[in-house]
């Protein structure tokens, strides 16, 4: 599709004028950190932001979600809730583009989950490429995540003035057509998007020591490596990393019955393989109880596992586990230190 | 499929107060909403806040409060060989919330400090959880508790299906919020190993957890206070942390390390 190119006061006016008919969703300041919030207008989206607290599968698949309804009157009646709303996601990183590429495999061309589906139907995602590196947790550059080629609907890349647009659906083209003073893209914009990526390749610098198709022979490889016995004394099992990271998917299923003891909901939460619970089948044994085994399990999953099913990443070096971690948790230290230093038993 | 969930008895309920200010009643009394549907459901046959008749045969015994005299663990032990259930409300009762304060005190101080020259009247001994004297099926949790909560670990009980309580700690709730982790604000928080349920209600008003609802399961306490000490915590700063809310136990045990292993 053409590429075309945008002024940023245009697409500023286009972004509050159709913040007043749909959802717009967009990266807003939270004190040091930020979030996906719906905006009213643009001045509310955050400039040289972070990759956000929760990533934006949040309005894909809800924290909490109601999956049915049911009711036992003179016969059971369950009737399935779908909620969903046209969405714009707008400043969607290259990193959770990929994450979200994942999500889709899973829960539309796998499972086929009409509440994920109906949800993803009607979301635009507007992505912004980064040109340079977010802080020194971020390690995309080295899992091949930091450029992305399909996943959105529109990638924006920041030339100062303007941005430069690649279009990647036909719901994309339309949006970007909608747009007062759009423009095909002409020599010049070209040639300015090649500086502007010239310019990022400089200052991304692969952060591990291995290539992503290399992790997960390092994995394999480390499985009695002394290093998740550390790992497991310090971890909290307080589940932040699997909670803001962009490609953990896990959910519970539970049933709260109402106090007339007629009627009730179904509902999905997140779930952690982190948390002592998540592995505890219904005689109470938990199959994967000691500490250690959950984080190996979770960076097995992140490095891993994942890559082998789907052949996509199951980590897309977005460090927000890193950054959240309170004691200091790192995939850029472990993964490091595995190949580094392979400790054996 | 034609079995009915709601059992075909009313269950008889009577709910006790030890020490306490009420307060983890007064949130069932607040269920307005909901108090005719739940009296479809249960009996309550004592309820010292809501009615004047009394009756010693009950099925579900609900406590309130702190022990904090020696015929509370009377009561307590009477208690618990009528009642089929026994389930705490609130901090009080477990893991001994603000009652539990005094026990960082001389007891003739603070006795005399809150009845003055009557104090040799009231005898009162340490602060400590029901579940330091009865054997206690279930604990709902918080200072005070939610109602939500209440309805809902009742509705399951009802039914005989498992209560939803928590296993986890408080951060799995607070992330799902978007706070900035009181760490990154400069302030220390129990939510690591503080069971989860409230909705990280004091991180997500810009405070900190204080843990209230005691300890999640598998707390891994020993991680906790290292990290403490990196943020330069003295080991009395660490128990007095422990102290509001967790106190008891952390005394008893000689830290909240000891009470895990135990
Ligand atoms: S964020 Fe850190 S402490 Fe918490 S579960 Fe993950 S690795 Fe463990
Ligand atoms: S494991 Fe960490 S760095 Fe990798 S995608 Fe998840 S949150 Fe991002
Ligand atoms: S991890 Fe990479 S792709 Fe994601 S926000 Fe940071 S720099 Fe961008
Ligand atoms: S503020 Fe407390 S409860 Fe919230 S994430 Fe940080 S440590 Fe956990
Ligand atoms: S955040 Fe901690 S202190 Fe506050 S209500 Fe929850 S458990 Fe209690």
């Amino acid at each position: 599709m053409i590429d075309r190119v945008v002024a940023k006061a245009d697409l500023i006016r286009s972004i509050d004028s159709l913040a007043d008919k749909r959802t717009v969703a967009a990266p807003v300041a939270n004190g040091p950190q930020f979030s996906f919030r719906t905006i009213t207008a643009a001045e509310e989206i955050a400039e040289g932001y972070l990759p956000t607290a929760l990533p934006p599968n949040k309005y894909l698949l809800p924290p909490r979600e109601t999956l049915l309804r049911f009711a036992w009157h003179e016969e059971l009646t369950v009737d399935p809730v779908i909620e969903a709303t046209d969405t714009i996601a707008f400043g969607v990183r290259p990193c959770d583009l990929h994450a979200l590429e994942l999500l889709d495999r899973i829960f539309v061309d796998d499972k086929h989950d009409g509440h994920y589906r109906a949800r993803r139907e009607r979301m635009l995602l507007v992505g912004v490429e980064c040109l340079e590196p977010c802080d020194d947790h971020c390690f995309c550059e080295s899992m091949g995540t930091l450029r992305a080629e399909s996943g959105f609907d529109v990638l924006l890349t920041d030339l100062e003035d303007t941005y430069y647009v690649r279009v990647g659906s036909p719901e994309g083209k339309e949006f970007i057509l909608g747009i007062d003073g759009v423009r095909e893209a002409a020599y010049e914009d070209r040639t300015l998007l090649r500086k502007a990526h010239e310019r990022r390749d400089a200052a991304f610098t692969p952060r591990l020591d291995v290539t992503f198709e290399q992790l997960p022979g390092l994995l394999a490889e480390s499985s009695d490596s002394l290093l998740w016995d550390v790992l497991g004394e310090k971890c909290l099992s307080c589940g932040a990393c699997t909670n803001v990271c962009p490609t953990c998917y896990c959910f519970d299923v539970r049933d709260d019955v109402n106090l007339d003891m007629k009627s009730g909901e179904r509902f999905r939460t997140w779930d952690s393989c982190q948390l002592e619970e998540f592995a505890m089948v219904g005689t109470g044994e938990s199959f994967r109880q000691p500490r250690e085994m959950r984080v190996k399990h979770r960076f097995n999953r992140k490095g891993r596992y994942i890559f082998e099913r789907y052949g996509l990443h199951g980590c897309v070096g977005c460090g927000r586990c890193a950054r959240s971690c309170i004691v200091d948790i790192d995939p850029i230290e472990v993964f490091n230190q595995l190949k580094g230093q392979p400790v054996e038993r | 499929m034609t079995e009915p969930i709601r059992s075909p008895e009313r269950p008889r309920v009577a709910l006790f107060e030890l020490a306490s200010c009420a307060g983890c009643q007064l949130q069932i009394l607040n269920c307005e909403d909901e108090l005719v549907d739940l009296l479809q459901l249960v009996e309550f046959v004592y309820f010292k806040e809501a009615m004047t008749e009394t009756s010693d045969h009950y099925d579900l015994a609900l406590i309130e409060g702190s022990v904090t005299r020696e015929s509370d663990e009377e009561k307590l032990r009477h208690i618990r060989e009528k009642a089929a259930l026994v389930v705490t409300l609130g901090s009080c009762a477990y893991p001994v919330g603000v009652p539990g304060l005094k026990n960082a005190h001389d007891p003739d101080e603070v006795g005399s400090l809150v009845y003055g020259e009557d104090a040799g009247f009231f005898p009162t001994i340490e602060a400590k959880p029901v579940d330091a004297v009865i054997p206690v099926d279930l604990h709902i949790l918080g200072c005070p508790i939610h109602k939500d909560d209440f309805m809902r670990v009742l509705t399951a009980l009802l039914i005989g299906k498992h209560p939803p309580v928590p296993t986890h700690a408080v951060c799995v709730e607070c992330r799902l919020k978007e706070n900035v982790c009181a760490f990154d604000r400069g302030l220390v928080c129990l939510g690591p190993i503080t069971r989860a349920g409230c909705g990280a209600l004091c991180p997500s008003y810009g405070s900190r957890c204080f843990g209230c609802r005691g300890l999640c399961d598998d707390p891994n306490v020993a991680s906790m206070e290292v990290l403490l000490e990196e943020k330069g915590k003295t080991a009395e700063e660490i128990m007095a942390e422990y102290g509001l809310y967790n106190g008891y136990y952390a005394r008893r045990d000689g830290g909240l390390k000891a009470k895990v292993a135990r």
